[in-house]
């Protein structure tokens, strides 16, 4: 009886525990695509993947980063668009790809009022971008993202 | 008899060494590339280039080539063919991004430029790179704008930051304008900055530039005057200065002024461009808004305020106003309040406008 006691309990806590780091990813723009491999590239032509993220715990981090953060309040208005480069990209699909800027604090065109920093999301048609638009993404995105990648291009 | 052969065959090759010489220079060609990228995010990388090719004929033998879809090996050609180079892209400290005509990017880096002699731009006289942070470091430091220096390019003009596209836009193609009508590339760069500050009452990062080489080149050979007179400021007791700034290259020092009203300020500026000695080579009228003959009264703060009080109820929290500035124009002004809202456990700031009626 013991026995099936403890097993029971193992059974609930493995459970427990399944639910909690699973990537919980409504309301924000990632809904649906956490089931994806996502994968950091150089936007060039042909492009380099750098990175590929398949661990939940990194896809979490990430939600986590945008909870709260929506598409309509963060629009980069067109007198504030910037001629930047932005050289990689997370693509999570061909419907979801998003850039964002270095965080550079010196460097106020690239920050909006919140904090967040300049970046932008597209997508990919046939692998032709379409409807590439520019929004103020969170800094700890782009502090993340840096931090993987950064030492792997020339920017 | 042979001393006066050889003197002979001298004096002929030295007349025609000197016919060839003057024929070249009589009909040598000045290529000037003129690029920008066509990008999916809809902005205009490109309409500059009609403007800017109309004033730059003026150069003598100009051969113009505008260009919106190339990749990085056809923009290196253009680099070392031109003699006037121009080129709106996006752009960072190492790379200047190409888009060829099926959209796919393609990047110079500085390590591809480093990569060519050390004379591949020796035919360049000037090279302006409007693109984001290609000169960030400065000098001493590698990017784009030293790179390009260091491989025999005369002048070499590029950004110290990023820039906001419309700025440089507007700075690319009256820099042109001003190259075309015969100004040195410093005036130019002067004009260019006065041009930006006119339309949109801040320079988006185009005042802050590296440039290195001979500002003091003129390309065309004849002046053709601008219009841009320095005139002086009318009721400039009501400004208060917002920014000032000291530009490198050109020698300048701008100072922005925003329009004050009573307490508050406006969105209406007004600027003065002045030499080291404090003497005005350009000013300009305020442009946005032209609120100067807005006169509020009680009502028109009344009306503000119990507006801002219905639309501040929505973020819930407490709020503290910032900042309040009269926007707008004489015909439909209103309030901007700035307000930093705190509840639980976040601080926002957000901006609420109000227009009267």
């Amino acid at each position: 009886m013991k026995r099936l006691i403890l097993i029971c309990t193992c059974i609930v806590f493995l459970l427990l525990v399944g639910c909690m780091s699973k990537p919980e990813a409504t309301g924000t723009i990632f809904e649906g695509y956490v089931e994806n491999e996502w994968v950091i590239d150089t936007r060039d032509t042909p492009s380099v993947v750098l990175m590929s993220i398949k661990d939940d715990k990194e896809k979490i981090k990430i939600l986590k980063m945008f909870k709260g953060w929506n598409k309509e309040e963060h629009e980069v208005p067109n007198e504030r668009v910037l001629d930047l480069d932005m050289v990689v990209e997370l693509i999570i699909d061909d419907n979801l790809i998003i850039q964002v800027a270095r965080d550079n604090p010196g460097d106020l065109l690239l920050y909006a009022e919140d904090g967040c920093i300049y970046g932008s999301i597209y997508r990919r048609n046939n692998g032709s971008v379409v409807n590439i638009k520019h929004y103020y993404l969170p800094v700890e995105f782009s502090r993340w993202l840096y931090e993987q990648v950064g030492d792997k291009i020339e920017y | 008899m042979k001393k006066r052969l050889i003197s002979l065959f001298i004096t002929v090759v030295l007349i025609c060494s000197c016919l060839d010489y003057s024929a070249k220079a009589a009909f040598s060609v000045f290529n000037i590339y003129l690029c920008g990228i066509i990008d999916s995010d809809g902005m205009d990388r490109t309409g500059w280039q009609t403007q800017a090719e109309s004033w730059l004929s003026n150069i003598p033998n100009s051969a113009i080539y505008k260009k919106t879809a190339f990749n990085k090996t056809q923009l290196a050609t253009y680099l070392q063919s031109s003699n006037m180079f121009v080129i709106h892209t996006h752009g960072s400290k190492n790379s200047l991004r190409a888009v060829d005509s099926n959209g796919n990017i393609t990047r110079l880096f500085t390590y591809d430029i480093l990569g060519w002699s050390s004379t591949a731009m020796s035919v360049n006289k000037l090279a302006f790179i409007g693109a984001c942070s290609c000169g960030s470091g400065g000098s001493t430091a590698t990017n784009i704008v030293t790179s390009l220096f260091s491989r025999g390019s005369k002048c070499v003009i590029g950004y110290l930051g990023d820039v906001n596209t419309y700025c440089n836009y507007l700075m690319i193609e009256s820099f042109c304008t001003a190259i075309g009508a015969g100004y040195t590339i410093s005036e130019a760069l002067i004009y260019a900055d006065s041009c930006v500050l006119s339309a949109y009452g801040y320079s988006g990062g185009t005042a802050s530039r590296l440039t290195m080489g001979n500002t003091g080149q003129r390309l065309a050979t004849y002046i053709l005057p601008l219009s841009s007179p320095a005139i002086e400021l009318e009721n400039i007791e009501e400004y208060a200065i917002y920014e000032q700034y000291y530009c490198n290259d050109t020698d300048t020092y701008v100072t922005i002024y925003n329009k004050r009203i009573g307490s508050y300020n406006t969105d209406d500026y007004a600027y003065v461009i002045t030499d080291r000695n404090g003497k005005m080579i350009i000013s300009d009228q305020p442009h946005r808004g032209c609120l100067d003959e807005f006169k509020p009264d009680e009502e028109f703060f009344n009306y503000c305020d119990k507006e801002f009080s219905v639309a501040i109820e929505k973020y819930g929290g407490n709020y503290k106003i910032e900042e309040q500035r009269i926007i707008g124009t004489k015909d439909n002004p209103g309030m901007r309040y700035i307000v930093k809202i705190t509840s639980d456990d976040c601080e926002s700031i957000e901006q609420i406008d109000v227009y009267w009626r």
